[in-house]
């Protein structure tokens, strides 16, 4: 949908508002904001900015002092950090955004707190017990908290878990984790599950509808499956069929979804990256052994760029059609 | 047609400021991802092209002369292509990829001619040659690269002699400038804006890289002379900049401030400048989000926003100062900050109270 921004200035550029008109327009259209609007921004720009500058001093000056401090100064330091945006959560109210923050940056604390538990006694590098105690610890606060950034913050956590698993112990409950294959394999069951289950979720939970959470969402699980298919194609000792049937799933689902049911241009954008991506490497894999580089390199580069023109026309397409 | 555009056009007929029927609407532009996303395939396709070039044209790579005369056929095929066949998709990809490619083995010949050369003559090559592909390149996503590109070149270039504190405050003022006059040029704004963003991406991509770009400087050139310039002319001018949108947006009257409000905000960006002297990128960050927010550019805003939590962070890991000398400038800027709004703010409840007399 074209923005009220972007519609003026498309008249402005087709020559229907007069140049000494514009000032005027862009004010009475509401593009650019009036005394008043001014004032409500200074007022936020100057809090929030006032605020991150004297955040980031705060952390900035224990920084230089830490090793100065002793284990329980830096032990009541962390946990300080952590029930300040606490209370701050529960004085102004579970329902505003700024309690939101606070939550988030309670949960983004934990963190801290964790690792400067492992820095006093010594965990080791055992930063797979780190990050999932993190995301248990924090659990009942991202249930209650009732805000997107929260459960991503989680998601992100489990993720780093999953990874830090693999690399560690090779071997994930009962399954064995021989290869990047089996690992990359979770990644996509993680991600691919928490994208569906949050995209039915915010039917009947309308503060799960979060557009840019749902998209971080499908980006991870689509990169996960793009590189099994990739893996698929290079690595000789990787699954072969399966990685293909479950893509053609993955891109026929996001069709259906983001092309019929509840059109959405970015996602069916990063399906044809997707696709270009892995289509591309499957001819060079099929032609690297019977064709001269040079030829081989030309086709590809040609290749790429029908690919990208035939995805361009596709989605100009598809965006006309979408509701203006 | 949607409601909302109908009303705008509706509203701005009945104040008198257009005439007749609404124009009938224009192309629909892609939004940005999906031109990330071409962008994105241009530049694969611009790698196949250069291997092809090296597996099947080894002369070309194997002499400067040819390499550059070859870079340079590219661009003049690129330019033909996108200027003439600009509707079209494929013909668009296409010439994206060749000029990639052709900026690739322009840029290769350069520094090949130069080697063992320390000058700061590749550098003014290539950021002219950006800046005039910026320009005259008619595609939006090339213009932003290019504008990218001539941003980081000309920083080397100011390195090379000795004068790159400056760099990130001229840059900023051109970006100011070209943001300020958006609406001064309505025909010519589709080409002005995407060189804008690129100015602006790439002083957010100097902040991340920190100081990457410091070491390619010294890697390609030994400065063995101090800078001709000392450090904090580059911070005061930066602070220079933000003071000039500042003034310029109060001048124009938009916000429509009392006199005693209009000297109040000036004081208040003045004292930002002096206490965040040593850290320049609070200006830079509070410069992209005004402009953004004065022509209700919810992008720019948002560069804005990033460009200020990037400074801060890649801030952290800076050497010039220690993390006390930091921590103080920072605290000193937050408190002016929250001091300002807080003088705003009685001087607002006071007008109120006025008003009410």
């Amino acid at each position: 949908m074209k923005s009220r921004r972007a519609q003026l200035l498309a008249w402005m550029e087709a020559g229907a508002i007069a140049p000494e008109r514009v000032a005027q327009a862009l004010v009475l259209s509401g593009v650019v904001p009036d005394g008043q609007g001014w004032q409500r921004f200074m007022d936020r720009l100057l809090l929030v900015l006032g605020a991150l500058t004297l955040a980031a001093a705060v952390i900035f000056f224990f920084a230089y002092n830490w090793n100065a401090l002793g284990k329980l100064a830096q032990f009541a330091l962390a946990q300080v950090l952590v029930v300040l945006p606490l209370l701050a959560y529960w004085k102004l109210g579970v329902d505003k955004l700024a309690a939101k923050v606070s939550l988030l940056a309670a949960a983004i604390m934990v963190g801290a707190l964790l690792a400067v538990y492992g820095q006093t006694y010594q965990t080791g590098a055992d930063t797979l017990q780190l990050f999932f105690t993190w995301a248990v610890l924090i659990l009942p606060w991202v249930l209650v908290g009732q805000f997107p950034a929260l459960w991503v913050l989680w998601l992100a956590l489990l993720n780093v878990s999953v990874v830090m698993y693999c690399l560690v112990f090779r071997s994930f409950l009962w399954i064995s984790i021989g290869s990047v294959d089996q690992m990359l394999w979770l990644l996509l069951l993680l991600n691919t599950a928490a994208w569906a289950l949050w995209e039915v979720a915010s039917l009947r939970f309308a503060w799960l509808v979060s557009p840019w959470a749902v998209r971080l969402l499908a980006v991870a699980s689509g990169v996960a499956m793009a590189m099994l298919v990739l893996n698929c194609i290079f690595d000789p000792s990787a699954g072969r069929v399966l990685p293909w049937l479950a893509y053609i799933a993955w891109l026929g689902i996001l069709y259906f979804v983001y092309r019929r049911k509840r059109p959405d241009l970015f996602m069916l954008a990063g399906g044809c990256l997707s696709l270009i991506v892995c289509f591309t490497s499957l001819g060079a894999k099929l032609l690297l052994e019977s064709s001269e580089a040079a030829g081989l390199m030309l086709f590809l580069a040609l290749l790429v760029v029908a690919e990208a023109a035939a995805a361009a026309i596709w989605l100009k397409r598809v965006h006309a059609e979408m509701p203006q | 047609m949607n409601a909302h555009q109908n009303s705008t056009w509706q509203s701005l007929l009945d104040a008198g400021l257009v005439s007749g029927s609404e124009p009938p609407a224009g192309e629909l532009e892609s939004p940005w991802y999906v031109r990330l996303m071409l962008g994105v395939a241009g530049w694969i396709a611009a790698l196949f092209l250069l291997a092809f070039v090296a597996a099947g044209l080894t002369w070309v790579i194997q002499s400067e002369g040819a390499m550059m005369s070859a870079g340079l056929i590219a661009l003049a095929l690129a330019w033909l292509l996108l200027w003439k066949f600009s509707k079209q998709d494929f013909t668009t990809q296409f010439g994206l990829a060749v000029s990639f490619a052709g900026q690739a083995l322009f840029v290769g010949s350069l520094f090949g001619v130069f080697r063992g050369e320390l000058s700061s003559s590749p550098w003014i090559i290539l950021a002219l040659t950006q800046a005039a592909l910026a320009l005259l390149m008619p595609n939006n996503i090339h213009r932003l690269w290019s504008a990218m590109a001539a941003s980081i070149s000309f920083y080397m270039l100011l390195y090379s002699m000795h004068y790159a504190a400056i760099a990130p405050a001229i840059i900023l003022a051109v970006a100011a400038w070209a943001w300020l006059n958006e609406f001064s040029w309505p025909r010519h704004g589709s080409a002005i804006r995407p060189v804008a963003y690129g100015l602006l991406i790439a002083l957010v991509v100097m902040d991340i890289a920190g100081g990457t770009f410091q070491l390619l400087a010294e890697w390609s050139l030994v400065r063995e002379e101090p800078p001709l310039v000392v450090p904090w002319l580059g911070d005061l001018l930066t602070g220079a900049v933000l003071l000039w949108v500042v003034w310029t947006l109060l001048w124009r009257g938009q916000a429509a401030f009392s006199r005693p409000r209009t000297l109040a905000v000036l004081a208040a960006v003045i004292l930002l400048i002096l206490v965040s002297f040593k850290a320049p990128g609070l200006c830079v960050g509070v410069c992209i989000i005004v402009l953004g927010y004065a022509h209700g550019n919810r992008i720019l805003t948002g560069l804005g926003i990033a460009a200020l939590l990037v400074y801060v962070s890649s801030y952290y890991y800076t050497l010039d100062e220690t993390l006390l000398v930091k921590s103080q400038v920072l605290a000193a800027s937050g408190v002016v900050l929250l001091l300002a709004r807080w003088l705003m703010q009685r001087m607002q409840l006071g007008k109120k109270e006025q008003d009410h007399v």
